[in-house]
Order: structure tokens, then sequence, then C-alpha cells
């Protein structure tokens, strides 16, 4: 009582300050100590400074509450603040904004580096020199405050600058283990991606900046004919960064080299940047020409498809989750597209469901796919192994860790009572409520065809993750690898996983609530002023319930009083002696069937070869081989970087070496400028 | 006014109760009534139709054996399915009887039924047996088939009554609706043929050989026994109601005598059109064989063609 009273005319001295702390204050904090972070490290490695986990740890954590409550309190007040002064980029300024579009996106990436803050030392344990723990620290501070300046750049300079902070510190992340050959190719594969996002949006900036004399998002208008190209090219570079088909190729390999928490950073926010700018420039400033819709809706839907089928079908747990994200990228960019049609047929109330659905897609996406992400890694460091086939029976060995899992992967097949589940409903319904709407037939045949393919798509999705699960996690281990001792209780790495499953169910049960919170940013993006939470009309919290108190109900009474006479058995053998785990179902035969009907795109062959006597009923050795090779990566982009290498092998010759060779080129060059300048 | 009031409360509570009652018992009737035209068509006398009650009566009293390497997933996941099949049950129109009118809407039936798929598949690879995991491989196989055509059949009837909320669509009222005779039927055969694959019915799976390698269904619940298995099959029971229902739902929108009947005929009619499907699956499984699992997608292309015919005609409605 008495420490109270005098506590409490401190608190009452301190209110009016926290009152007056701003989102950019916090947000700028943020900034610095996660910048701050980085120069430590730098300074470590330049002293004999040994900077400890924990510290490090505790500095990712401060940034991300400061965050988590600047995203909160910049709910209430959009602010535009910026710096005239030092950081000048030349041609712009440094200004930011803070509006109720960025608060979903920055609370993101505070729940998400929370989380991934939290389960960092389970990572960094396993680095053996100092400078190993420092590279990872310094490029995750620098990534995370890149991501926030990203999200907080009011104008394309700004936007580019911290655009390349992120993509370079992403890719130097991907290299932690850079001995790894493997490592090394992804990183270079995650860079030639970033370089191409990156040239496609300063084309695309250059050319707005063109046609509106200004360099601030604000000023830019999409629904002029001419922004066209500005637009696709913005559509196509943020296609490339979100991972869509065809340019989703780097998406596996990158996010499978991350180390985990870096990997969860990666699949959950750096993804979401790309949406985040999609929705600020072309939704934001009213794009509604049908070429880049169709565009997206082709690009969404294929890779929608094509994600999904290639997650089923793959053995590595961290490259099935990435090819996962490709499917929900597609998704989001789906449910983009139809915003931008309901608006070019004038259908407000469709517009108005879709773009909260991409809100809350992407949200969700980002919450469940880092859980995901980092359950995966939990297997990897129990285990040292991803490949599907050398897993089995994890559930036993590691309650915490499947439990997450199998929240996560709950919430990505849209199951009803999660988050993935609302926001999935939401695309479901608008594109329902496109067909029954008075747009063009074309348009509502596609919205249609739409339902059935998302149908199909989350059936696929439900087996891929069902596979997922049931190879990884249950049946018998299927190698001495994957019969580790338990797991010891809850640790870091647990704990980052139960916030963030108990996010998905918390969203999920109030989901009409909790998506009313959108209602600003549904207002900003299309002026529409309708709560969100009443777009999402299922009582899904009492469903729950209901749900939940009939299973114990039956559990207790018909399940419970049996528990005590219950027999332990083997598996049924047909009698022929204990099983060996080689008799389970591998990941491969799971999907076996599936991918036999979609051998076409998968180019799955299988060869079977059986040698003995009479070979039919006595086979002495069986071969089987299951080749599939990516149809993208080996016809497509195989001949293009032929075609790349052939020119650069015949460019070489221009490339003399002599550098009065290199003047005349120099000079050739400036004539052509100048004849261009002068006739142009 | 009061009285009014009282007389269509107890109105209300009469139909929720003939839900209820009917909820319990069709299930285990329906199998009953199947097991037992079959045996008619074979000239035996075959097991009383209260057959499938006495079983699960049997099953509830006997002593559980599970497998040494189920997780929590096996021991839960019948109960978990059959809230979730009761819950479905509730929401979807499977017969007229829906109780207090709640809302009932497409995408979270199919995600419901999803949600104790996804249970069901976990619980056949929990115990690490190849039949298990065969069976799982193939239910997600079918279902990946399967599911467009029933989302596609039912939001096309959605379509055209111009909301996702399936009791709305099936409750009669919608003048929209009234006259799509032809969609209603289309719609009826395309779930209808979809239920049987997702049912595991003849031409997908025959239910009742004792392979279990060419299994789904009885592949997948191998490992359960006694009160575990008397769940997974009540769950499955149910499930053939609520799915037979819905398409018979569909056939009798179709008839247009139903749409001007009295209530009570039409809870008659659609009780009896559940057995009337369930005794036609029953002439289905006696003079059909069952399909190779290779031909399985030809087939399913079957129900996959009344959904886009269903699609193709909610599109072309009149209105503009």
């Amino acid at each position: 009582m008495a420490g109270k009273v005098k506590i409490f005319p401190f608190v009452s001295f301190m209110i009016p300050y926290i009152e007056a702390i701003t989102p950019s204050s916090l947000f700028i904090t943020a900034c610095v100590i996660w910048s701050s972070g980085a120069v430590l490290t730098v300074v470590s490695d330049l002293t004999k400074l040994r900077l400890e986990d924990r510290w490090m740890t505790g500095l990712s954590i401060a940034g991300s509450l400061a965050t988590i409550i600047g995203s909160i309190k910049s709910y209430t007040q959009t602010q535009a603040f910026g710096f005239s002064g030092f950081p000048n980029f030349g041609l712009a300024p440094l200004t930011c904004l803070t509006d109720s579009l960025s608060v979903p996106f920055t609370l993101l990436l505070g729940l998400v580096s929370l989380a991934a803050a939290l389960a960092t030392p389970s990572f960094t344990h396993t680095l053996a020199t100092k400078s190993q723990h420092n590279h990872f620290f310094r490029l995750t501070f620098l990534m995370l405050s890149g991501i926030l300046m990203v999200l907080l750049s009011a104008n394309a300079i700004a936007f580019l600058v911290f655009w390349e902070v992120m993509s370079v510190a992403a890719a130097s992340l991907i290299t932690t283990d850079h001995i790894r050959h493997r490592a090394q190719r992804a990183a270079i594969s995650y860079m030639t991606a970033s370089r191409i996002a990156t040239a496609l949006f300063t084309a695309a900036f250059l050319w707005m900046q063109h046609l509106s004399g200004s360099f601030d998002f604000s000023a830019w208008h999409f629904n002029d004919p001419r922004a066209l190209p500005a637009a696709i090219m913005l559509f196509l570079g943020a296609a490339t960064k979100a991972g869509l088909w065809p340019m989703h190729v780097y998406l596996p390999q990158s996010y499978a080299e991350a180390p985990g928490p870096a990997a969860a950073i990666l699949s959950g926010v750096v993804g979401k940047t790309a949406i985040y700018l999609l929705l600020r420039l072309l939704i934001q400033g009213n794009c509604e020409s049908l070429p880049v819709i169709y565009l997206a809706l082709a690009l969404g839907t294929v890779s929608c498809v094509w994600g999904v089928l290639f997650a089923l079908v793959e053995r590595d747990l961290k490259r099935l989750l990435a090819f996962s994200s490709v499917e929900n990228m597609g998704l989001i960019v789906v449910a983009l597209a139809l915003t931008m049609l309901a608006r070019h047929h004038g259908l407000d109330m469709v517009m108005a469901i879709a773009v909260t659905g991409v809100l809350f897609h992407a949200f969700n996406h980002g919450l469940f796919k880092s859980l995901l992400m980092l359950g995966a890694a939990s297997v990897e460091r129990a285990t040292h192994t991803r490949e599907l086939s050398q897993l089995g029976g994890l559930a036993k060995r590691m309650p915490w860790t499947m439990l997450g899992f199998f929240v996560g992967a709950m919430s990505i097949c849209a199951m009803p009572a999660t988050n993935g589940f609302a926001s999935k409903w939401l695309i479901y319904q608008a594109f329902f409520r496109l067909a029954c709407d008075e747009a063009p037939l074309f348009d509502r045949a596609i919205a249609l065809a739409m339902v059935g393919v998302l149908a199909f798509v989350g059936a696929l999705a439900l087996a891929c993750y069902a596979k997922a699960i049931g190879i990884a996690f249950l049946g018998r281990p299927r190698s001495r690898q994957a019969q580790m001792p338990p797991e010891s209780g809850i640790d870091n790495l647990a704990a980052a996983q139960i916030l963030l499953s108990c996010l998905c169910i918390l969203l999920g049960t109030s989901a009409g609530i909790s998506l009313s919170a959108l209602s600003p940013a549904l207002n900003l993006l299309t002026q529409c002023s309708n709560d969100t939470g009443s777009f999402f009309p299922l009582a899904i919290g009492q469903l729950s319930l209901i749900g939940v108190f009939l299973t114990s109900a039956i559990y207790l009474i018909i399940l419970g009083p049996k528990t005590k006479d219950i027999r332990t058995y083997i598996t049924w053998d047909c009698g022929y002696g204990p099983l060996s785990a080689r008799a389970e179902e591998t990941g491969s035969s799971f999907s076996h069937p599936i991918g036999r009907i979609f051998s076409q795109i998968l180019q799955l062959n299988v060869e079977t070869e059986i040698q003995g006597k009479d070979r039919r009923h006595f086979p002495e050795a069986i071969r089987v081989e299951t080749k599939m090779s990516p149809f993208i990566e080996t016809k497509a982009y195989r001949r293009f970087l032929d075609v790349v290498n052939w020119l650069s092998l015949t460019l070489t010759r221009l490339q003399t070496g002599s550098i009065h060779v290199h003047l005349l080129y120099l000079f050739l060059t400036m004539i052509v400028l100048v004849l261009l300048g002068t006739t142009l | 006014m009061e009285s009014l009031l009282t007389d269509l409360n107890r109105q209300e509570w009469l139909r929720a109760g003939a839900f209820f009652f009917s909820l319990i018992l069709m299930p285990p009737l329906t199998v009953g009534i199947i097991r037992k035209t079959k045996a008619r068509f074979q000239n035996r006398i075959g097991a009383p139709i209260f057959q499938p009650f006495y079983d699960l009566t049997k099953l509830l009293k006997k002593d559980e054996t599970i497998s040494n390497h189920v997780s929590w997933i096996f021991r839960s996941a019948p109960s978990i399915n059959l809230s979730l099949l009761f819950i479905v049950a509730c929401l979807a129109p499977w017969t007229t009887l829906h109780p207090f009118g709640i809302p009932g809407d497409l995408f979270l039936l199919i995600y419901l039924l999803a949600f104790s798929r996804f249970f069901t598949v976990l619980s056949a690879l929990d115990a690490g047996s190849a039949f298990g995991g065969f069976g799982a491989s193939r239910e997600v196989t079918l279902a990946l088939l399967v599911e467009p055509a029933i989302m596609l059949s039912l939001a096309s009837l959605g379509v055209t009554a111009g909301t996702s909320d399936l009791t709305t669509v099936f409750s009669f009222e919608n003048v929209k609706l009234q006259s799509q005779t032809g969609l209603w039927f289309i719609a009826g055969c395309g779930l209808f043929l979809s239920s049987l694959v997702e049912l595991s019915r003849m031409p997908a799976d025959d239910p009742t050989t004792h392979l279990e390698l060419t299994m789904v269904h009885e592949a997948m619940i191998l490992e359960n026994s006694a009160t575990n298995l008397a769940l997974a099959e009540l769950t499955h029971f149910v499930k053939i109601v609520v799915l037979l229902g819905i398409s018979s739902q569909c056939f009798l929108h179709s008839l247009p005598w139903v749409w001007h009947a009295s209530e009570i005929t039409r809870a008659l009619a659609s009780i009896g059109g559940v057995f009337f499907m369930a005794a036609f699956i029953a002439v289905i499984e006696s003079v059909a064989v069952k399909l190779r699992w290779t031909k399985l997608p030809e087939f399913i292309a079957y129900s996959v063609a009344m959904s886009i015919f269903c699609v193709l005609i909610a599109l072309s409605r009149g209105t503009n």
C-alpha cells in the first residue's frame, strides 16, 4: 500500500508525458533501438566487447514493443513527420507517414519480430564464433529497421533506400551459414529477385514522378491512363518480391536456407511489404485499369494453384512452407485484383469486402506463416534435418512444437475458429458477391470460377498440411534422428510459438470484433465508411464455444470413463509381426496419388524396376525412382540464363581492358546521348 | 397477441424437437436401410433395420485397444469430429426442420466438413500404420477432386438466390429459385454424385469389403476400436444423412408441388427423401461395381460437369 502511494505521484507526473508520446517518436525509438543494436555489433567486431545473446534479444524485444505500441497509438492519429535536414536523399527528403493503412503492417512487424526475438536464443546458441553472432544480429536489426522504415516512408526515394536496406540485409541473412553451397545459391537468387523488383520499382517511380512532378506517394493517382505502364511495372515488381508465379523460384530456396527466426520474419513480414506497397499505391491511388486487374488475377490464380501443388509434393518441411507462401500471396493478390475490379464496376460493397480480406489475410498470413516457420525451426533444431522422410512421431517428443504447428496448420488451411478462416471467408464472400452483383457476365463468370478454384486450392492446402503434420509429427520415427530425447518444457522457441498460436485463435474466434479494427484502413483506402466487422456476420465465437462444449461433453461422458480400461498394443500389422517404420506412409507416397493426377504440371516421373524370376509374385529386388523437375526452373529460367550467359560471353570481347578503348566508349556514348537529347 | 407468440414458440420448439429427434434416430436408421436393401437384392433376409443401433451400443460397452504409437490426436479426433458433424447438421439444410432459423453459411459448412476431414486424416496417420496412410492419402485426393464440385453446385444456387446463407436458399421462400427446376435438379445430381465419393460409397469405395488395401474410409478408422470406433462410425452416419439430405433437398426443390405443400408434408417429404436416397444408394451398390482407383477422376468429372452446368445456369439468369 505504501509503495503504491509513493509511486502514484510519480506515475501521475508521467501520464501527460505518456499521452504526449506520438507514434512517430515511438517508431523512431524502435528504429534507433534496432539500429543501435546493429552499431553495437560493429563495435563488438572491432573491439574485445562480447555481446551477450540476452542483451541483443532484449534490444530486439524493446524495439518490437516500441513498434507495437507505436502502431496502437497511430491507430487513432495520422501523423506525417520528416527530417528536412540531415537524412536527405538528394532528390527528396526523408518524409514519413503513419496512418491507418500502415497500422496493420507495423503491428504485424512488431508481433512477428517479437516472436522472432523470443526465438532468437534458440538459434544463436548453435553459432560457434563471436563474429557469426554479430553477423546474425547486425543483419536482423538492419532488416527490421529497414522494414519499419519501408512501411513508414511517404515518398519514393526514402522508400527505395530502405527497401534496399531491407533486401540486402535479408539476402545477407540467408548466408548466415555461408559455408553451405545451398545457402550461397539461395542468397544469390534472393538478391537477383530483389534487384529485379527494385529495378521495376525505380522505373515505375520515375514514371510517376514524371507524371505528377512529385516523389510523394500521396501525389500519385493511378486512374490516369498514362499511369498504366507504371502500374504494371509496380505490380510486377511487387509480384517478384511477394513471390508470385513465375517469379516464385527464389522463395523456397531462400526461406529454407534462412536461419529459423529470420525465416519467420522473411516469410511473415518481408513479403507483405510488397502487398503494402500495392495497397498504398494502386488501391489508394485509385487504380482501376483492366490490364493490371486481369494480369493480377491471372498471376494470382496460377500462384495459388502452382504454389500449393508444389508445396504438396515437397519433401523438405521448410520448402513446403515456402511454396505455401506462394499460394497465400496468390490468394492475397487475387483479392487485391478483385478490389480493383469492383472499383472499376463501381461495386462498393464488393470492393470493401475484398480489400478488408486483403488486409486481414495479409496480417493473418504473417502470423501463422511465421508460427509455422518457427515450428519448422524447432523441428530442425531437435532433429538436425528438415527431410520429411527422416521425421515422424515428433508429437510425443515435442508436444509444444506439435501444438504450435498444429494451430498454424489449422489457420493456414482456414479451419473455422482460426483467423485464416475469417480472412479466407471474406475473400470467398467478395467473389461470391461479385457473381451475384450487377457486373458484366465475363467478370461474374470469373468470380464464380474463382470460388471453385479457391475450394480446390483449399482442399489441396488441407492435403498439404495434413501431410506436413501427419508425416513429421505423427506415426513412428522414420530415422534415428527423429528419436531424440523429449522436449524439456516450454523454452523460448516454444513460448514464441505459443504467443503466435494464441493470437491466431484469438483473432479467429473474435473475428467480427477484431475485423472492426480495420474500419479506418478501409475508409482510407476506399472512402467506404462501413464497419468492417459487419462484413463477417458469422457467430464464429459462439459456434466454437458450442463446439468446445460438445467435444468435451462427448469426451468426458463417453470416452472418459473408459480411459482406465484402455489396453495399448502394437499398431495392426496383419499378424506378420512388428512392422518397421519403413512400412509407414512417407511424405512422397502420401502425395503420390495427387502427384499422379497433376503429373503434367509437376513433371513427375516414376520408374519402377522389379527383378527376380517370377517378377510379379516373388520379386528379389524392387527399385522405385521418383523424379520431379520443376517446370519453370528447368524449362523457362534455364533457357533464359543460357541466353544471358551467351550474351555476357559475347560481350566480354568489348571489354578489352585498355583504358583508351574504354574512353572511346565513353565518348561514343556521350555523342549518342547528345544526339538523343537534341532530337527528342 | 400473447397466444400467437406462444403458438409460434410452440411451433418453433416442436420443430426443433422433431429435428433433434430425427438427428439422433435417422443416421443409424439410414445405414440400416441401405444394408437391408442391399441384403434383399442379394436374396438374403439381412440384419434388422435397427442393427446399426445395436452395433453402436455394443461397441460403446467394449473396452478399447489403442496402438502404443498414437498421440493425443487419435484419442480426441472422434469426439471432435462428432461434435463438428452435429454442428454441421444443425447448420446445414438437410431437412426442412431447420431449428431456430440458425443461418448456415455455405463456406462455413464446407470448411466445417473440411475440418472434420483434417482430423480424420490426421488420426489415420497417427498410429503409423500403412493402411491408415493409404486411406488418408486417398481421402485427401478424393476430397480435392470433389470439393470444387460441391462448392460450385451450392454456390450457383446461392448466386441465383443472391445470398450465401443456405438456410435462406433452401427455405422454399425465394421466388427466384422457384422457377429454377432444372438448376435444382442438376445441382441435386451433382451433389449426389459428389456425396457418393465423399461418403466412400460404391463407385469410389466399397464400404463392406475387408481388403484394407483398397479401402478409403474403412482404412482410415482401422486402428479405432470400441467407443472410439463407435464415435467414428456415428460421425460417418451423421455425415451420410447430412450429405444425402442436402442432395435430396435439391431434388425436392425441383418438384413444384413441394413448394405449395404444407410444412408438415415438407418435413415428411424431406425425411422420406433421405431414406429414398439411401435406398437408391443401395440399388446402385447392388448393380454397380467399385471403380479402379485410377478411373475415379473420370467418375468425379461427371459431378464436376454437373456443377459447371449449374454455374452456367446461375450466370445466365435473365436480369442483365
